[in-house]
This record gives C-alpha cells, structure tokens and sequence, in this order.
C-alpha cells in the first residue's frame, strides 16, 4: 500500500450524506441481476467455503447510482469509480481483482470517506489498515488478495478508483 | 499495544480438542445465547442468574447489529465439550489461582462486534487469546489499537487492558479456533 496523499478537503458531506441514505447494490445479491457480471475464480471461492450468493456483503454505489460526478484529484488518466458502503457486521471475503493483472498500467486507489473507526479494518495481503484519516487515499494491487471488515458501530464508506492506461 | 505475545504454546494443544470443536456444531451466539448460558450457568454455578443476564443481554443489544435469531459466532464452554481446561491448565497462565475459559469458533463471514468485557473489577485481571489455527488471509483480532494477523496455532496473546474494546472476524475460506482465559467472569464463578 502506498500512501498517495490526503484529500479530505475533495469530498463533499452531501455526497455522505447521499450513500449513507441510499441503498445501492446488495453484493453479492443483486450480481445475479446483472448478466454482465462474471464471477473471477477467487469469487466463486467464496461460495465452496460457505458464503452464500443470498447475502449481503456491502452495499456498492456505482456511477449511474449517484447524483453527483467523481474526478479524482490526484488525476488518474482513465477511470473507473465505485463507493463501499459497509454496515455494521458487513465485510467483503479475501478475493483478488484478477483482471487487474492483464491490464495495461493498471493502478487502484482506496480512499475511506471518514476517519478510521474501532472495528473497521482493510487488509491487504499480509498488511492490516487501521488508523487512518478521512480522504487519505492509498494506491495497491488490487490482484494481490485483500478483504475489508466492518465489525464496530457505525457505517463504513470508501471510495475505490481503478485507472487504466 | 494493548495485546503483547507471550509465546508459542502449540504443543500444549491436543490435536483431539481442536477436531472436537470443529467437528462440533456448537451454540450459535446471539441466536443460541440464552438457553446456553443458562445450561452453563447451572452445570457449572448450580444457579442462572437472571439479573446478571439481562445486564449482559442490554449491553448486546445496545449494539448496532440485528441480534435477534442472528449468528455471529460459535462459543463453547466446558460443559459443550468432553474436556476440561481446568485439568490440563495451560502452561501460559502468569498466575496459581483459578480462570475461565472458553472456545471460539469463527466460520467463514463469522466475526465477534467490537465489544467490552465487564468493567467491574476489583483486583488485577489476567486475559488472554490464543490461536488454536494457523492464520489465513481474511482473519483478524482486533483492539481500539490493534489488528492481529499472520499468528500460527498456538500463539498467546495477553490483553495489556483486559477490559479494552476488542473483537473478531474472519473473512476468509477456512475455519478459525481461538481459546479465551480470563480471571474476570462472575457469570462463570470467577471473580
């Protein structure tokens, strides 16, 4: 994980305010909607190890889901954008993005929208992110495995960025 | 850090108790909570204490989780299994007088909610966890401070502050163990 900078002072409270009291997608639930939507072979895991394709492991915010724009400022070239919003007893299981390793110059980028809170939690292969500040934005390999947890009291918001050449 | 590792007491784990509780469905907490804690609070006080259980109840409830019929994680205390870590006590232990213990048994998308142990105590208070699984990606032990990872089976870890806010979750594939000590637990007699 590479700490990019910190760019609390880019995020609007109204779009908080804006995830916070919309539901967005149930993942994994509502993939079964989307035709366009494969599971990768570290997803389909999830499944042999007990999870179930009925639960609901974080709500996912997409760009036609929100009223206002993404651009973030510290100015990937080409992008993609979705927000994690993870209740109390949420968590998304260890998975890889794994097209992100056949993608040309492929970057993510994390970026929590409120300070870190008792029980939430990003791991990044044998790294823990705890303690950190609202708007700091980390770069990572997302094909690497990786998971999140939110076992504490309030909701949890990030903001995911993919860049591509 | 509020957790500091004492040591790896692997050998002190009988490979029996570890199949027994993964073999074991177990109560499921919260869903299973009170008819467990009455059975155990009789096999082992000969009493349930229904004051002291509805504290205890509030303080789950006031929690931000659905908590009735719901299932976080398995819990077993002596009387759900067929041995007794009060015959074999753990070589770990920095203190002569009695404990309780318990298991805990976290399936994949399992975890324990932050939370706080009692906070009435009135003398020096020991607690500890250890891992009675390897680590896998995905597991991880929490404080207000810090997050352990990357532990093997039979690692130890004493709580610095036995009464810091803690929990558990495992977002991995496999099955995770852990055992609980601690000499502050009057709804298992010791106090």
């Amino acid at each position: 994980m590479n700490f990019i900078g910190n760019y609390a002072t880019w995020i609007e409270q109204e779009w908080i305010d804006e995830i916070l009291s919309n539901d967005g997608w149930t993942v994994p639930r509502d993939l079964s909607k989307d035709p366009q939507v494969q599971l990768n072979e570290d997803e389909r895991k999830w499944f042999s190890s007990g999870y179930k394709m009925s639960d609901h492991f974080f709500s996912a915010f997409y760009k036609d889901d929100c009223s206002f724009e993404i651009t973030p400022p510290w100015s990937p070239q080409s992008w993609d954008w979705w927000i994690v919003k993870m209740m109390p007893g949420q968590f998304i299981p260890v998975h890889g993005d794994l097209a992100m390793a056949t993608r040309k110059n492929a970057k993510s980028y994390w970026m929590p929208w409120q300070d870190w809170k008792d029980g939430h939690i990003f791991m990044y292969e044998d790294q823990t992110v705890i303690n950190y500040k609202k708007g700091d934005v980390y770069e990572y390999d997302a094909s690497i495995k990786h998971c999140a947890i939110n076992i504490g009291s309030v909701p949890r918001i990030v903001l995911q960025v993919r860049s591509y050449e | 850090m509020s957790l500091k590792y004492l040591g790896n007491y692997a050998d002190w784990i009988k490979p029996e108790w570890l199949r027994e509780v993964l073999d074991t469905p177990g109560p499921q907490i919260p869903k299973d909570y009170r008819v467990h804690e009455e059975m155990v609070q009789k096999a082992i006080l000969g009493n349930f204490d229904e004051d002291n259980w509805e504290e205890e109840h509030k303080d789950w409830q006031q929690m931000s989780y659905e908590y009735e019929n719901n299932v976080f994680f398995v819990m077993f205390d002596a009387p759900d299994v067929s041995f007794n870590l009060l015959e074999d006590r753990p070589p770990f232990l920095e203190f002569d007088g009695p404990f309780a213990w318990w298991i805990t048994k976290l399936e994949p998308g399992k975890f324990t909610p932050m939370h706080r142990d009692s906070y009435s105590v009135t003398k020096p208070t020991y607690k500890y966890w250890m891992a009675w699984t390897d680590w896998e990606p995905g597991q991880v032990l929490m404080t207000e401070d810090d997050a352990i990872i990357k532990y093997k089976a039979g690692d130890v870890y004493k709580f610095e502050d036995p009464f810091i806010l803690h929990g558990a979750a495992n977002a991995g594939q496999l099955t995770r163990v852990a055992l609980q000590i601690t000499t502050w637990r009057p709804n298992r007699g010791i106090v």
